[in-house]
């Protein structure tokens, strides 16, 4: 399997590197599924933007119809474009409004995982010793809590805060980031332009991230997209189970919603399928993306 | 007479580049019990064309004209079953690698007993004396059966794939390459046992490989290929004493004979065309000192040059003094390369 | 073998660490020690019975031994919600979450491992180009999600299945065994195991998918073509042989991973397993119960992934035979 050491990253002058990597991030264009993603990905953006824009009515808002009634239950029409909840709230405002939360909970979250995986893979393949070995001693344990569970505990001993669900995310997804980087530190230690740096006296933070981080940042843009759709589905979760903030509209709160209101058994399609559909879109827009990278960093052999 | 004769086969690949013809026009043939190899450097297409022989290619591999005459049947026209009927029962195949070509989950054993059941008709419970008797055929101590592939040396994964070629007592076996991945003495080894079954057994040998002085020392005759074409053919005392084509004036000098006093290595500079374009004349003329006008324009066809002795090329006439050039180093420097 | 030794160590650490971790949250974190064992509505008798037991009047490093010994054992304490030992609670909930996790990756499995190695056999045809992106988007699909509308459709429109539970109200079952049996618990576990299979099946495909497709172009597989084997020895002995390895692996992994993860589905269905007894027991604050769900979950996840690595070296002749010239 090629590496992404093969990436004539290092070595080359600094503005050069700027260039290539600029090139690295514009590459999903060629692959359409990729290409698909990240048109979802610009779409939800622009909505999560433009939210307050986009949304008829507000989401929290309990509407009347022009007659003075509560507008309980509507059924998707043109004042409605997706109907009503059980309380006369406006699904679609929600759905629109919720694009935020949901994006950044993914965002943030897949930014912190990417960001400790990058740092704790680069000190432990870089330093090497009793550094690495504590390091990777803390993945293990990382990787031995159940996830739901622990950031449910968060959430539910902490606080029900965004914050906290990001933190239980970012706690406990970064060792399979970290792993990775580190193995990938370990390979280009040993190039030949490393060598010829500390040769030269270039000092170990210097060789650091100016040589070895370039080779390594794709990597680290690979699992950080890959982290999005997790934190996604895990907000989503913690949401539905009620630890999510109750002040925030979100997905996963909308579903909750539904499904503490019955929308189930009265058959309230419009409000429990959106909101579902938007979730699937956004991460399977991930997936694409990140396989579509994948491909151009380890690209497969074709028959 | 002959017990596997190849006429005029074609052997093409897919690629981006459009079809690749790796074998073009390959003629050749195996007399009975007679040990021939197939020599040429990588990327002659020797390996090619022994695959095609089996039948089992790489997927974009064709054989898109000629035959292949197996006692007297053509098999390009025979239908897959016929041709499997044909598979290891008549015609077996040793690879290059035996570590890459053993399933490494199962036991040598049961690798054994699959062939010999599956192919040879027997039964599952009869299987163990002839497993025994393989093993021993092939220099390996039978205590040894039950174990994976991965626990043997490389030198004796080599003698189970021969154990396995000949576990349903075929005619003609395909080396390719056989020893190749080895080291020097093991080579000598297991080199030696291939040859004293194949004599025992009276089989028929076709050693593909890219080592000259392999073929000196076992072969019977020799066939060279160069750029995906059969360019010289016969004996191995006519062949390599006396040289028809340039590439085999090459290849002989590149081989230090211990017997003779040469103190200079003459290795051919250059390296082969690149199959993907169109060929036009004779393949081998930009790295032929001996190259004419007519050379580059047309393509020599394979002709008789002596008793049992084929070659192709313009200068067959001139073989003799351009032998004799082609012993000194700076003949070859003056090639066009 | 050494290295189950060491994995076997990292696993102990491991819980040793959560078990920690756990009393870090939940007794120094609030302050008062007392708040994860003792609630205001027990007796004074019960009280000074769970003031002995876990020592909350010894200093905090006696504490602390006391704790992990307890943990060994399985004495949790008592509920403060169900007034009853939380070991019992445990084990009356924890066959419903087996035996769903159990089941929905059965099918999951079996499933994925069929199609994966079918879509091997169809690459670069329309199939594979249509069935990889669907499975992706099952992928993308929240559990709970999925199953809210298996529900909604085979529930509550088509009243097929029950809408929750792991039994109807107010059945009665001679034994434990007798219930988990009865076609009363199992038509309750369809819909929930269905949400699981569907949602889980992605992994398996894919991985079989891909094992195949590696396998099938190595060169021991060419070796069975000329040998003359037939297509069914060639794709199944040694072509699906080589590529489950992983599969199994992934299978025992999964276990582990699922069971913290049914969380969700557990609360779509009502499903009274470790999952929805985590959720309730955090909601309701009955902290002996979180504690002890949360601490039994992990060491099923811990078990599993050493049970994953037992099973890699066992069933690869080149670990478990070891090499020898």
């Amino acid at each position: 399997m090629a590496d992404a050491t093969d990436l004539p990253l290092a070595g080359a002058p600094p503005r050069w590197r700027l260039v290539k990597v600029i090139r690295l991030l514009a590459v999903p264009w060629r692959d359409p599924f990729a290409a698909m993603g990240t048109l979802i990905y610009a779409t939800f953006l622009l909505i999560a933007l433009f939210a307050d824009v986009i949304a008829p009515y507000d989401p929290l808002e309990i509407l009347f119809t022009p007659d003075g009634n509560l507008a309980r239950s509507a059924p998707a029409g043109w004042q409605h474009p997706l109907g009503t909840t059980n309380l006369g709230r406006d699904i679609f405002s929600q759905l629109v409004v919720g694009t935020r939360a949901a994006l950044v909970v993914g965002l943030t979250a897949a930014v912190a995982v990417a960001l400790i995986g990058t740092l704790v893979g680069l000190i432990s393949g870089f330093i090497g010793g009793w550094v690495d070995a504590l390091l990777m001693r803390l993945a293990d344990v990382a990787l031995g809590i159940p996830f739901l569970p622990f950031v449910i505990l968060i959430a539910g001993l902490l606080g029900p805060r965004t914050s906290n669900v990001i933190v239980g995310i970012a706690l406990l997804l970064w060792p399979n980031t970290a792993r990775v980087i580190r193995s990938q530190v370990l390979t280009v230690r040993e190039r030949a332009f490393v060598e010829a740096a500390r040769v030269t006296g270039a000092s170990n933070a210097r060789i650091l991230f100016v040589h070895v981080a370039p080779n390594i940042l794709p990597l680290s843009f690979l699992y950080g997209s890959i982290a999005v759709g997790w934190a996604i589905l895990t907000e989503a979760s913690i949401a539905f189970l009620g630890f999510g903030p109750s002040d925030r509209i979100s997905w996963g709160y909308m579903l909750q919603d539904a499904y503490a209101s019955q929308a189930l058994s009265r058959g309230d399609y419009n409000w429990f399928v959106p909101p579902g559909l938007c979730i699937v879109l956004v991460v399977v827009a991930g997936f694409f993306i990140s396989r579509g990278y994948e491909e151009i960093l380890f690209p497969k052999l074709k028959d | 007479m002959a017990i596997l004769a190849l006429e005029d086969l074609n052997v093409e690949y897919d690629s981006p580049a459009g079809a690749v013809r790796a074998v073009d026009r390959g003629t050749f043939s195996v007399p009975y019990g007679n040990v021939v190899g197939l020599v040429g450097e990588s990327g002659c297409g020797k390996t090619t064309l022994a695959r095609a022989v089996t039948g089992v290619m790489a997927p974009n591999a064709r054989i898109t004209h000629g035959h292949i005459r197996f006692e007297g049947r053509d098999l390009v026209t025979a239908s897959p079953s016929e041709r499997r009927q044909v598979l290891w029962r008549e015609i077996a195949f040793i690879p290059q690698s035996a570590m890459n070509a053993l399933d490494p989950v199962y036991r040598v054993s049961s690798q054994l007993r699959e062939v010999l059941v599956e192919r040879g008709g027997y039964r599952s419970a009869d299987v163990g004396p002839r497993i025994d008797q393989l093993f021993r055929m092939v220099g390996l101590d039978p205590r040894r059966r039950r174990d994976f592939p991965h626990q043997f040396s490389g030198g004796m994964r080599q003698r189970v794939g021969i154990a396995l070629a000949l576990a349903l007592q075929p005619k003609l076996l395909i080396a390719d390459e056989p020893v190749t991945a080895l080291d020097v003495i093991v080579q000598r080894q297991v080199l030696d046992t291939l040859v004293d079954l194949q004599k025992r057994l009276q089989l028929s040998l076709l050693l593909v490989t890219h080592d000259i002085s392999v073929v000196a020392s076992v072969c019977d005759r020799i066939v060279v290929m160069y750029a995906g074409q059969v360019v010289e053919a016969g004996s191995v005392a006519a062949v390599l004493e006396r040289p028809f084509h340039p590439y085999t004036m090459g290849l002989t000098n590149a081989f230090p004979d211990l017997t003779r006093a040469t103190d200079q290595l003459v290795p051919i500079p250059g390296s082969p065309p690149d199959l993907r374009e169109d060929q036009v004349g004779c393949r081998f003329a930009a790295r032929c000192p001996f190259a004419l006008t007519r050379c580059r324009t047309h393509d020599p066809p394979l002709e008789t040059v002596g008793d049992d002795h084929q070659a192709s090329c313009w200068r067959a006439r001139d073989a003799e003094a351009l032998r004799l050039e082609s012993r000194e180093a700076q003949t070859w420097s003056r090639s066009s390369a | 073998m050494p290295l189950i030794l060491t994995r076997l160590a990292q696993m102990l650490f491991v819980l040793w660490v959560v078990a920690s971790l756990l009393f870090y949250m939940f007794r120094l974190m609030p302050g008062d020690p007392t708040v994860a064992y003792i609630d205001s509505t027990f007796t004074e008798e019960q009280i000074q019975e769970l003031r002995r037991t876990f020592g909350l009047d010894r200093p905090l490093h006696e504490q602390y031994l006391i704790y992990l010994r307890n943990l060994i054992v399985g004495e949790f304490g008592d509920s403060f919600h169900h007034r009853r030992p939380v070991l019992e609670i445990l084990i009356d909930v924890l066959p419903n979450t087996i035996i769903l996790t159990l089941s929905g990756l059965l099918v999951a499995y079996a499933f994925g491992t069929v199609v994966g190695a079918w879509l091997a056999w169809k690459r670069g045809t329309w199939v594979e180009a249509l069935t990889i992106p669907t499975v992706l988007t099952l992928r993308a699909a929240p559990e709970f999600w999925l199953g809210m509308v298996l529900l909604a459709v085979f529930a509550f429109k088509l009243g097929w299945f029950p809408s929750g539970g792991a039994n109807s109200p107010g059945a009665t079952f001679p034994s434990e065994f007798s219930r988990i049996i009865s076609r009363d618990f199992l038509w309750h576990l369809v819909l929930p195991a269905a949400t699981l299979a569907l949602y889980l099946q992605g992994l398996p495909l894919l991985l079989m998918r891909s094992n195949m497709l590696d396998v099938m172009g190595e060169d021991f597989i060419t070796m069975a073509r000329m040998k003359g084997l037939s297509s069914w020895s060639i794709i199944m002995r040694h072509g699906a042989r080589n590529a489950l390895l992983p599969v199994v692996t992934a299978f025992a992994l999964g276990f582990g991973a699922s069971v913290g993860g049914n969380v969700v589905v557990e609360t779509v269905f009502s499903w009274p397993g470790l999952g929805k007894l985590l959720v309730n027991s955090i909601a309701a604050s009955d902290y002996p119960v979180a504690q002890a769900a949360f601490f039994l979950i992990t060491v099923v996840l811990v078990t599993m992934n050493f049970v994953a690595d037992l099973i890699y070296s066992l069933l690869d002749p080149r670990v478990s035979h070891g090499r020898r010239h």
